[in-house]
C-alpha cells in the first residue's frame, strides 16, 4: 500500500495559507502527494478540506474574495499567475459530492473529454469511451444504453461516470471531494473499490468527513482542524497510533 | 458509549488479573508453608479464571464488531485480549506450581529453600507492577518490568544447577527432586508471562511493539 518507486512528490505544497476575505480558512500547510498513491483529507465539516483540495488545480481562483501565500509546485513547477489552469486541471482532474453530468446521452459525457481535449486522438471515439466505461466497471449496465441520459442511472452510477469522464482527458492525478456524500452504502463501496483500483495507474486525493473511509482507502492521510493540518502520514500510523491527541479525539470520534 | 464499556472491560481485567495475583500468592505459599488445603483451593480455581478470560474475550469482540475502534481504543481492546490470555496462562501456572507442590508434600524437604522465596518475591512483583502498569498507562515501568525478566532467568539457572547437582549426588531424591524442577519451570514461566504482559502494555501506551527486540 506504500509504494516508494517515485521519490519526487507529483504535487508539494509550502506554507500554504488560505484567506476568503478576512477569514483565514488554511493556516501554514505544507506536505507532499507522491505518485500513486491514495492520499486523503479527513476532518469536520468546514476544517478546510475542499478549499484545500480545491487549491490543488486552481479551482478556488473564480471563488470572490479567494487569497492565498505559500507554495503549490506540481511535478516541481511551481503553480503561478502564468500557469495553464486549463492544461493543469487536464492533469488534475475532479469528481465533486455531487454528480455533475451534462444534459447529453452517457455517451456524450464520457466523450466530451476526448473531444474538447485536444489530446492526439490515435484510437476511435467509440474505443475511448468503452475503455473508460470498462475501466471503472460500468460498462455492462450501461452499454446498451449509451444513448440515453444518464438521469436515469443510480447517484452511484452517474458518480462513476463522472470518474469515467475525468478519466478521458488522461489526467495524472485525480481529486475526489466527498465522492460518496451522496451515495448509499454499496454504491459507496464501490466507488471506494474504484479508487483503489485506479491507484495502480494514477495520484488519487481524496477529502471525506467519514473517517473509516479514509482508513480504508487511503495510504496516507492528513487530519485537517480548524484551518490546521494536525498530523500527516501513514494512514496506518494516523488510525493505530496518532502521534496528535486531537487526532487521536477525532479518529476515536470525540471531536468533530 | 465505548468509553464506559472499556471502563466495564477493564474493571473485568482487573478483577481477573487480582484472582490470578492471589492464585500465584497462594501457589507460593503452598509450596513454602506445606499447606496442602491451600494448594488445593488454587487449582479449584482456575474454572473461574477460565470463565474470565471468555467473558474478556466475547466483549473485545463484540465491542470491536459493533464499534470498530481505531486508535488508542483499538490497541485496547487488542491488548486487553492478549493481556487476559496471558493472565489465563499465569494461572495455569500457579494451578500447575500448587499440584507440583501437593506431590512435594508427600516427601521430605528435598533441600532447604534458599532462592525460592527470593525469586517468588521478585516474580510476585513484576506481577504487581505490571498490572500497575496497566492501570496507569505507564510504558516505562511496563518495559522496565520486561528488563527484570532477565534476572529471573539467571536465578532459575542457579537453582537449576544446584538441584540437579544435589540429585546427581542422591539419586534417592530424583522423584521429588524432578517435582521441584518443574516448580522452578514454572516459576520462571511466570516471570516470562509478566513480561509478555510488559510488552503488551507498552503497545497499548505507546503504539510501539518490543516483543522480540533483543533487550530481554
Amino acid at each position: 500500500m506504500m509504494p516508494t518507486e517515485e521519490k519526487q512528490p507529483i504535487l508539494s505544497i509550502r506554507n500554504l495559507n488560505i484567506w476568503y476575505g478576512d477569514k483565514q480558512i488554511l493556516r501554514d500547510l505544507s506536505f507532499e502527494v507522491h505518485q500513486r498513491q491514495v492520499t486523503a483529507f479527513i476532518g469536520p465539516t468546514n476544517c478546510g478540506k475542499s478549499t484545500l483540495v480545491r487549491c490543488l488545480n486552481r479551482l478556488n481562483d473564480f471563488t470572490p474574495n479567494f487569497r492565498f501565500t505559500g507554495d503549490i509546485l506540481f511535478k516541481g513547477t511551481l503553480l503561478g499567475a502564468s500557469t495553464d489552469t486549463t492544461a493543469l486541471r487536464k492533469q488534475i482532474g475532479m469528481v465533486f459530492r455531487k454528480p455533475t453530468l451534462f444534459r447529453c446521452s452517457t455517451y456524450e459525457n464520457v466523450a466530451y473529454g476526448a473531444r474538447i481535449s485536444g489530446i492526439n486522438r490515435s484510437e476511435p471515439l467509440d474505443a475511448i469511451v468503452e475503455k473508460n466505461l470498462r475501466k471503472i466497471g460500468l460498462w455492462d449496465e450501461v452499454e446498451n444504453i449509451l444513448d440515453e441520459t444518464p438521469a436515469q442511472l443510480s447517484t452511484g452510477q452517474q458518480q462513476l461516470l463522472c470518474v469515467a469522464r475525468a478519466l478521458v482527458v488522461e489526467p495524472e492525478v485525480l481529486i475526489f471531494d466527498e465522492p460518496c456524500g451522496e451515495l448509499d452504502p454499496i454504491e459507496t463501496v464501490k466507488i471506494e473499490r474504484l479508487v483503489r483500483d485506479l491507484a495502480d495507474d494514477y495520484t488519487l486525493i481524496f477529502a471525506t468527513n467519514k473517517r473509516r473511509q479514509a482508513a480504508r482507502v487511503s495510504d496516507v492521510a492528513g487530519f485537517l482542524y480548524s484551518g490546521e493540518l494536525v498530523e500527516f502520514g501513514a494512514t496506518e500510523r494516523l488510525f493505530t497510533n496518532p502521534q496528535d491527541n486531537r487526532t487521536e479525539q477525532y479518529v476515536t470520534g470525540r471531536l468533530g | 458509549m465505548l468509553q464506559a464499556e472499556i471502563k466495564t472491560l477493564q474493571h473485568k481485567l482487573l478483577e481477573m488479573a487480582g484472582l490470578a495475583e492471589q492464585m500465584l500468592r497462594q501457589a507460593i505459599e503452598s509450596v513454602l508453608t506445606r499447606d496442602e488445603a491451600l494448594a488445593r483451593m488454587v487449582v479449584d480455581t482456575d474454572d473461574t479464571i477460565d470463565e474470565f478470560e471468555n467473558e474478556i474475550e466475547s466483549l473485545c469482540i463484540q465491542l470491536i464488531a459493533l464499534h470498530q475502534p481505531v486508535a488508542s481504543e483499538l490497541r485496547f481492546l487488542m491488548m486487553v485480549m492478549k493481556i487476559s490470555h496471558n493472565i489465563e496462562r499465569l494461572a495455569d501456572k500457579s494451578v500447575a506450581i500448587a499440584k507440583r507442590s501437593i506431590e512435594l508434600m508427600e516427601y521430605p524437604p528435598v533441600k532447604p529453600f534458599v532462592d525460592l522465596p527470593h525469586v517468588a518475591q521478585v516474580i510476585q512483583t513484576m506481577v504487581k507492577d505490571v498490572l500497575d502498569a496497566f492501570v496507569n498507562r505507564n510504558a516505562e515501568l511496563a518495559f522496565e518490568v520486561r528488563e527484570r525478566d532477565s534476572e529471573v532467568d539467571e536465578i532459575y539457572e542457579r537453582m537449576l544447577n544446584e538441584l540437579l547437582t544435589l540429585l546427581s549426588e542422591h539419586p534417592k531424591l530424583i522423584e521429588p527432586g524432578i517435582s521441584l524442577l518443574l516448580l522452578f519451570r514454572h516459576l520462571e514461566r511466570v516471570g516470562d508471562l509478566a513480561a509478555n504482559i510488559g510488552e503488551e502494555v507498552y503497545y497499548l501506551v505507546k503504539g510501539d511493539v518490543i516483543r522480540h527486540s533483543d533487550t530481554r
